[in-house]
């Protein structure tokens, strides 16, 4: 038993199964992730404190970006194979049907790479109290992402070059959470409270939470129409 | 005569900016079946995905009959709609494809994913991811939705596409049993079929 809806329940255990039964999906994002990270250390200068400055920031660029990259399949296939259009005839709240993709979504891109920004941001000699904060933020951003991006992605899908629709499309919702969720991590690395930061990521969230699966109902309904 | 199950009025249907249907008007009433036929471009799947509401007509008025028809068990959806696409999540069983819309549809079935798979000869490859099934067989997971929502219409668009000589005869046994019920059909087809009901005939002339 879970508190979400029967609906929500099942969309989001559908997108697990299949996810996992062609595993290169997962990896895709968190391959981007871990390669953009492993990278960036050699192409600055070695200059003492320079990197620990910036780490939180690129490790908040690269989700940002992985997770991005994998919003295009979120809709995709159920929309190439029909299976959106019988979805929709079925009398199925396409609202919770919103949701469920988006948690589903969130399980498999945005909360592995925060979990794995713990290791990565340890291996960037990342102090503790940042860590956390970093991967709290993402847990939060990310979840914004996934919320939001679903809608855009749910508006683009099918359309020729929706890909690159999609990533300019949900750009401009996603630098809010880069610029509040890198300058929390940041804050905490310098001693000062991210609270202002937190409650902004949290009021995103809920904003989102209460706004995109409306608004991802009625990009499938147009899409198919 | 019977309350018509489908009416639509005057309806105008355009694909991509093009008119392909024009001030088209018909009714499908318990136990009929109209056939749609014409050539290739002649806009059977437009009208069809327009009778679904998939589509919204220029103009004109797609009317459904949503309340309990003849003696079919329940109202269930108003109709089921066969496209092109067999709408299956390649990744997933045909038990688990039919099991996730059985959850999520409103009304629910009023048939289980295991026991319609089964009389359509689907038993032992209900377990099976549905990209390792065959064209037909996929074909006839899809015809499985007719089975699992007692709806008064049906919506085939060339349902008897890749089926073999058995679960042709299987479909068009499945069509008279519907039309016995008070059923209606719509199907959009190029292939011959034998009914036991009279097939009314629409020939759509291509608009270009």
């Amino acid at each position: 038993m879970t508190p979400f809806p029967r609906t929500v329940n099942e969309t989001t255990s559908r997108e697990l199964r299949k996810t996992f039964r062609n595993p290169s999906e997962i990896f895709y994002p968190l391959i981007f992730f871990v390669l953009v990270l492993t990278m960036f250390p050699f192409a600055i200068p070695p200059v003492p404190g320079l990197f620990n400055s910036i780490a939180s920031g690129i490790v908040w660029t690269a989700a940002l970006l992985a997770i991005s990259l994998s919003l295009e399949t979120l809709f995709k296939a159920d929309y190439g194979s029909g299976a959106l259009e019988i979805i929709h005839l079925s009398g199925a709240d396409l609202v919770l049907v919103g949701i469920g993709k988006s948690l589903g979504h969130w399980i498999i891109s945005g909360l592995p790479i925060a979990l794995l920004a713990f290791p990565i941001g340890w291996a960037l000699d990342l102090n503790f109290l940042t860590l956390w904060v970093l991967v709290l933020t993402l847990m939060l951003g990310s979840a914004t992402m996934s919320l939001t991006g679903a809608s855009i992605s749910a508006l683009t899908v099918g359309l020729r070059g929706g890909g690159f629709l999609l990533v300019m499309l949900t750009l401009p919702f996603f630098v809010p959470l880069l610029i509040f969720g890198s300058s929390a991590a940041t804050n905490a690395s310098l001693g000062i409270v991210p609270e202002a930061e937190l409650y902004f990521l949290g009021g995103m969230f809920v904003l989102s939470l209460t706004v995109a699966p409306w608004a991802t109902a009625h990009a499938i309904r147009i899409r198919l129409g | 005569m019977s309350k018509p199950i489908l009416e639509v009025t005057n309806i105008s249907l355009s694909r991509a900016q093009n008119l392909v249907v024009r001030d088209l008007s018909l009714s499908v009433s318990g136990g009929e079946i109209l056939q749609l036929s014409g050539s290739n471009g002649s806009g059977k799947t437009t009208i069809l995905r327009a009778l679904a509401g998939l589509i919204m007509p220029d103009n004109g008025r797609v009317a459904r009959l949503e309340e309990k028809v003849g003696n079919i068990t329940t109202s269930s959806n108003s109709m089921v709609y066969i496209g092109h696409r067999h709408g299956l999540e390649e990744n997933l069983s045909p038990l688990e494809n039919l099991n996730f819309l059985s959850q999520v549809s409103t009304p629910s079935p009023v048939r289980d994913g295991v026991s319609v798979l089964g009389t359509l000869g689907l038993k032992t490859s209900m377990h099976v991811p549905t990209a390792r099934l065959s064209a037909g067989q996929k074909q006839r997971v899809s015809l499985a939705r007719l089975l699992m929502f007692d709806a008064p219409l049906w919506l085939l668009d060339e349902p008897f596409t890749a089926l073999d000589t058995s679960s042709k005869k299987q479909l068009e046994n499945m069509i008279d049993a519907h039309l016995d019920r008070k059923g209606a059909v719509v199907l959009a087809t190029h292939q011959k079929f034998n009914c036991k009901s009279h097939v009314t005939n629409y020939s759509l002339p291509l608009i270009v």
